[in-house]
């Protein structure tokens, strides 16, 4: 291990860079401030509705769930990554210390933050309970944090070991995506499943009783489950044995699975035979060539053939579920059916302009971005066809949502009308997203979920983006709490968003455009 | 025609360029020449837009930098690692960059595809491809859109013997033809063959600019540039 530590240095520095723009690196910094006070305000929240055993189990929970989330977004891309081969395979090096290295890295910066994160809840934990309790209760947080990673890493790394049956690399990177998924929702479903009528009574009479009834019955219905009880009381000697043995376990066989494959997935990778042909159109105008390129710049990596696919099938498959709730009265809330057309079209413009890879299409270009520099491209029809293409993304995802939305039996005029709302603000968050990275774009990645998802650029394009949703959905509350009528206060939005689109497309798009 | 006045780029603390100035005849081949981070690559990367300059002028053909489309249009820049998308064949490749240089005369592709003897691998993505495969590529590219001015880093390397010979040959028919070249090399054997003129590139300044023939009267290229190098140091 102690021979390894440089290893791991050079894996994490190039793994986790810090943003070299002031700009950027001040906007992660609000974004850390912001999410750890988010943090500590739920823990506190708990602190004081829940009982000192419910805050444990709580604060243990949360601290779990973050952990996932940052793994499942940052580590997984670089620890499954194959970029490091071409310079790794040939050194003298045992594929295991690689893929160790790998493990420890990619995961590090994830647990560290959560550690940081959780200094708050650290002091709560010391204020409430003894001591001794308290310290074991910390760092019984810090290994299943570390065991819920290695669980997750072990079931991918199970599915990476099978990558070559998946007929396209963009396919094995949407199964990852719904595996991971479909474990961190697994335990929440599998909550409401079991505890459907209980919760359907606390929440029917919504009082101020009702979170603390609801964090009752969740902590009871941890407690009767088996896994759970394995490891209560968490501060004994015997879970912590059984939680060191399985972490253990899980990182062995982890490094093993990955090791075992690792020349086989890193020569798929580099393999010339495999590169496959991508279609060219066959347009003659310029205005196909920018599309064309914009083609080929998402067809390069099946990570960004993943991301756009996401960025057209998750709106549909969340609207699917929000019917579905609707239709099932899950909720029990009968005010929200009243809105539910609005929060349908604020839900489906959300996910479609958040999901989609409109923030960063320059970053995107990588080392391909010199051609676009140096080849008679005009940067502006760069610029439109950047727009375009995220913007056709988006406008399927949103179809495609309202399609379902009238196949369950709803929409009227004001949804036709929602529709088109939707629609132009979708085009105005692209045409938005992408201006600070057409400026200062990310190039010098060699894992293309730099690009995107460690891209602290995307930050700044959805402080682009977001405000102008936000503005259009405030005041479309404000018109309906002034009693508009649903219909007027539509017809209402739609002129602002149109004399705003207006203004924006000859602001930006239409700038300098001469008509050849 | 090029021209250069006063060209300066820095990076933070550092001057790379301190005051390029140079001036590229039509019809010329010209070298340039100089120790590593004399500062070759960001001039041409100044010239080629890749690199923003902090100050002075560029024009190529009368036409500025800052009139982006156009300037553009008027040369072809071979780098010295070329980046290409994998899964497009280089027949796609090359038709699009044509494309956008408005070239429509596709004989020349022919000719010059048999002339660097790629016919074969036309049709394959060009992940597949070896680096000398894509510099040919590049090359064919470049004289089949004959752009005003060709601008080359490190051109030879990766090239076959054959391919070099090939390149040699297109490289005359080109300038006979009113094209002008510009490349940088370390290869100064080289250089004192093909070249009209030698731009000698030192601390971010060009402190010779002269025709090949005059600078041999006094020996070798590669005599001459230990010379200069000593003589500045």
């Amino acid at each position: 291990m102690k021979n390894n530590i440089p290893f791991i240095k050079i894996f994490l520095t190039s793994l986790y860079a810090k943003p070299k723009q002031p700009m950027i690196q001040v906007l992660l910094v609000l974004a850390i401030i912001y999410i750890a006070i988010q943090y500590t305000v739920l823990n506190l929240m708990i602190y004081f509705i829940a009982s000192p055993e419910e805050f444990l189990f709580y604060t243990i929970l949360l601290s779990n769930a973050i952990t996932y989330i940052l793994i499942a977004y940052f580590a997984i891309s670089v620890v499954f990554s194959q970029k490091d081969f071409f310079i790794l395979a040939q050194l003298p090096i045992p594929t295991e210390r690689i893929v160790m290295s790998k493990i420890v890295s990619g995961v590090a910066f994830p647990i560290i933050a959560v550690s940081i994160l959780s200094i708050p809840t650290f002091i709560l934990l010391l204020i409430e309970f003894k001591l001794g309790i308290a310290i074991k209760s910390i760092f019984f947080m810090v290994v299943i944090n570390g065991l819920i990673t290695l669980c997750l890493l072990f079931i991918l790394s199970i599915l990476n070991h099978v990558r070559t049956a998946f007929i396209q690399p963009s396919v094995y990177l949407l199964a990852r995506m719904m595996v991971m998924l479909a474990i961190g929702t697994s335990p929440v479903i599998y909550f409401i499943a079991k505890e459907y009528r209980a919760i359907s009574m606390i929440l029917e009479d919504f009082d101020s009783s009702t979170i603390s009834d609801f964090l009752g019955l969740g902590y009871r219905f941890a407690m009767q489950q088996p896994l759970v009880e394995l490891f209560y009381p968490w501060y004994s000697l015997q879970s912590f044995l059984l939680l060191f043995v399985l972490c253990l376990l899980l990182f062995k066989a982890t490094i093993k699975i990955i090791a075992s494959k690792y020349y086989e997935h890193g020569l798929l990778v580099s393999s010339v035979e495999k590169t496959a042909k991508v279609w060219k159109w066959g347009s003659k105008g310029t205005w196909g060539n920018y599309l064309q390129h914009e083609y080929w710049i998402i067809q390069v990596e099946p990570y960004f053939k993943m991301h756009a696919i996401l960025g057209m099938i998750l709106t549909p498959i969340c609207t699917i579920i929000f019917l579905t709730i609707f239709q099932m009265n899950i909720l029990q809330a009968d005010w929200l059916a009243h809105f539910e057309s609005y929060l349908f079209a604020y839900m489906v413009l959300l996910l479609s302009c958040t999901n989609n890879i409109s923030g960063t299409p320059y970053s995107r270009e990588g080392k391909y971005y010199a051609s676009s520099i140096t080849l008679p491209f005009d940067p502006q029809k760069i610029y439109r066809a950047k727009v375009m293409i995220s913007t056709c993304i988006s406008t399927i995802a949103v179809v495609i949502s309202y399609i379902i939305y009238t196949l369950f039996g709803k929409g009227d005029i004001t949804t036709i009308l929602l529709l088109l709302i939707t629609v132009l603000l979708v085009i105005a968050y692209n045409i938005l997203s992408p201006l600070y990275d057409r400026k200062h774009p990310l190039l010098d990645w060699t894992n293309p979920s730099e690009a995107i998802k460690s891209n602290p650029t995307v930050l700044i394009s959805l402080v682009y983006g977001l405000p102008l949703l936000l503005i259009i959905a405030l005041l479309h509350v404000s018109l309906l709490i002034f009693d508009i009528s649903p219909l007027m206060a539509t017809v209402i939005i739609l002129i602002v968003v149109i004399i705003f689109i207006y203004k924006l497309f000859n602001s930006t798009i239409m700038k300098g455009y001469v008509d050849h | 025609m090029l021209t250069i006045e006063n060209l300066q780029k820095s990076y933070g603390q550092c001057d790379i360029l301190k005051g390029v100035d140079l001036r590229v005849e039509k019809g010329e081949i010209l070298g340039f020449v100089g120790g590593n981070g004399a500062g070759k690559t960001t001039t041409l990367n100044c010239i080629t837009g890749l690199v923003e300059q902090d100050d002075g002028t560029i024009i190529i053909n009368n036409v500025p930098k800052s009139q982006s489309l156009d300037y553009k249009r008027q040369f072809y820049f071979i780098p010295d690692t070329i980046q290409v998308f994998p899964n497009i064949t280089a027949y796609d490749w090359i038709h699009f960059v044509l494309q956008l240089y408005e070239e429509t005369d596709h004989t020349k592709l022919q000719y010059f595809m048999n002339v660097f003897g790629m016919e074969k691998s036309i049709d394959k993505p060009l992940g597949s491809n070896s680096y000398g495969m894509l510099h040919k590529m590049a090359l064919i590219t470049a004289f089949t859109i004959h752009p005003s001015i060709l601008i080359m880093d490190e051109p030879l390397n990766g090239l076959d013997p054959l391919a070099v010979v090939a390149f040699k040959n297109c490289m005359k028919g080109y300038v006979e033809n009113g094209g002008t070249i510009i490349f940088s090399t370390h290869l100064l054997d080289v250089a004192e063959k093909i070249c009209q003129s030698i731009a000698f590139l030192k601390d971010g300044k060009i402190v010779l600019h002269e025709r090949v023939e005059h600078l041999l009267v006094n020996g070798s290229l590669e005599a001459m540039f230990l010379e200069k190098q000593a003589n500045e140091e």
